[in-house]
């Protein structure tokens, strides 16, 4: 048999098949991720929005450092006292949670807060500089802001509205609402505070398919957040990472890495009882994994 | 949508973006599609994913192809997907074709009953090493040129006819090998 018998001898055998044991396609897998895809406009569909996306992210950090770190100087300069009380605040938030009667316990506080504001006032009001007084000068006429670490609860706890006293711990949990480029999706999600800028979630969506009519899929998730902007602010937002899987799958559940951005602007007032937000997720990379099939 | 509809037919739905004819498209072809990725990168989970980007740059430019037969339409997918697989494996596996000195006479005859099967024969075309089998790959069943094949791999001309004489000869010795177990 010469060479060229023989590749057309291994092409005619091998161009014949179209199935092979153990080689199965998973094709409503391969539908699936055809079908987000194509979604999202395929590949080349995907970049234009995506810097969009980016570009709008970073319109808001640049907003956002314009707008708090100009006008900072002069907060902190009139209003040491207002600024103080947020920072103390989040102490107090951590003290509160080892607190049997927040109620009872900060009762005595109080009084102690409102005497410290009254001195504050007043030694401004002596001096007639408001605009000018910092957090020095105060201290140095005999307000034990920043030397006497013991009377900081006592002079700030009280300054805590009990909203945000609920919150004071390390957790949240959320509900959202969303529609996608194929899924109309809803959940509910529960988290930890790790750091001041990174957060751990896991969560359960239940997500039905569209137009299609395809039973609702469970989803649920695990993502780490790292935030760009503070949550703290109206308009905040985050990096993440999620793995998901969806529990009905017709074959073995892929795991589905995702990561990107989200965007959210706080619709409520600060210190509501309940925030709304409204949100955009922007996914940047996406990749299936199946376990077990590492052949 | 049933699948037996006409491929013509399915294809001009997919031009218009009908959800269900591409769905359709996508059953008629996975299975068959997939064995082709699955031949280049041997893992199920990449030919899976290079099959999905594969079926999108399908959809994306169905517009542009010109129907005249199933085959030629089927040789246009399976173009796509090798396309992508060999894209895959530059992107992902960082493949280097080490540029081979000596070449071999690709005219010593090989001497095999050619008795055995398809399957086993494919099986054995995967444990080629992964130079041999893509440059194998390529010109023995896809019917690329050895100039075609440096150019996309970026070797010589040389090196290509050289990889794939090896991997003749390797996949020759395997299939005598196999043969000889038939008969045992």
């Amino acid at each position: 048999m010469m060479p060229e018998e023989f590749d057309a001898m291994v092409k005619n055998k091998i161009s014949q098949m179209s199935y092979l044991p153990g080689l199965e396609c998973h094709e409503e897998e391969v539908w699936q991720k055809v079908n987000v895809k194509l979604g999202k406009g395929g590949t080349s569909g995907f970049v234009p929005p995506f810097l969009f996306g980016l570009v709008f992210i970073l319109g808001v950090c640049l907003w956002n450092y314009w707008s708090l770190i100009s006008p900072k100087k002069t907060v902190l300069l009139s209003a040491p006292s207002e600024k103080k009380v947020e920072q103390v605040a989040i102490i107090a938030q951590h003290e509160e949670t080892t607190t049997v009667d927040t109620a009872k316990a900060l009762s005595p506080f109080v009084q102690k807060k409102t005497d410290t504001t009254v001195v504050i006032k007043q030694l401004r009001r002596e001096d007639g500089k408001e605009d000018q007084t910092s957090a020095a000068s105060v201290t140095e006429h005999g307000v034990p802001l920043e030397r006497r670490p013991e009377d900081r609860p006592s002079a700030y706890l009280p300054i805590l509205p009990p909203k945000e006293q609920k919150s004071a711990n390390n957790t949240f949990r959320e509900g959202y609402l969303g529609l996608g480029g194929n899924y109309a999706f809803a959940g509910r999600r529960w988290g930890h505070t790790l750091s001041r800028n990174a957060t751990l979630a896991y969560g359960l969506a239940v997500k039905q398919p569209y137009p299609t009519f395809q039973l609702p899929s469970l989803a649920p998730s695990v993502e780490g957040r790292y935030y760009l902007l503070s949550k703290d602010k109206r308009f905040h937002a985050f990096v993440y990472a999620q793995l998901n899987t969806s529990l009905n799958a017709v074959y073995t559940p892929p795991l589905n890495l995702q990561v990107g951005a989200e965007a959210r602007y706080r619709l409520s007032r600060k210190g509501a009882t309940s925030a709304w937000f409204f949100f955009v997720r922007m996914p940047a990379y996406q990749r299936t994994i199946i376990p077990g099939r590492l052949y | 949508m049933s699948i037996a509809l006409d491929t013509e037919q399915v294809i001009q739905q997919c031009r218009s973006g009908d959800t269900k004819a591409q769905r359709a498209l996508v059953q008629r072809f996975a299975q068959q599609m997939f064995l082709h990725c699955y031949r280049y990168l041997k893992d199920r989970s990449d030919a899976e994913e290079v099959l999905s980007d594969g079926f999108v740059k399908v959809f994306q430019h169905l517009a542009r192809f010109e129907y005249r037969d199933e085959p030629s339409f089927e040789g246009w997918i399976r173009r796509i997907m090798v396309n992508e697989a060999l894209g895959f494996l530059r992107k992902r596996k960082k493949v280097v074709y080490v540029e081979e000195r000596e070449y071999e006479s690709i005219a010593d005859p090989l001497s095999i009953e050619g008795t055995i099967a398809a399957e086993d024969l494919y099986r054995l075309v995967l444990s080629l090493p992964l130079q041999y089998r893509t440059v194998f790959n390529m010109y023995a069943i896809e019917g690329y040129s050895h100039q075609e094949i440096g150019e996309l791999l970026n070797v010589t001309e040389g090196s290509s006819r050289s990889l794939l004489s090896r991997a003749r000869k390797m996949l020759h010795q395997l299939i005598i090998n196999t043969e000889n177990r038939y008969d045992a």
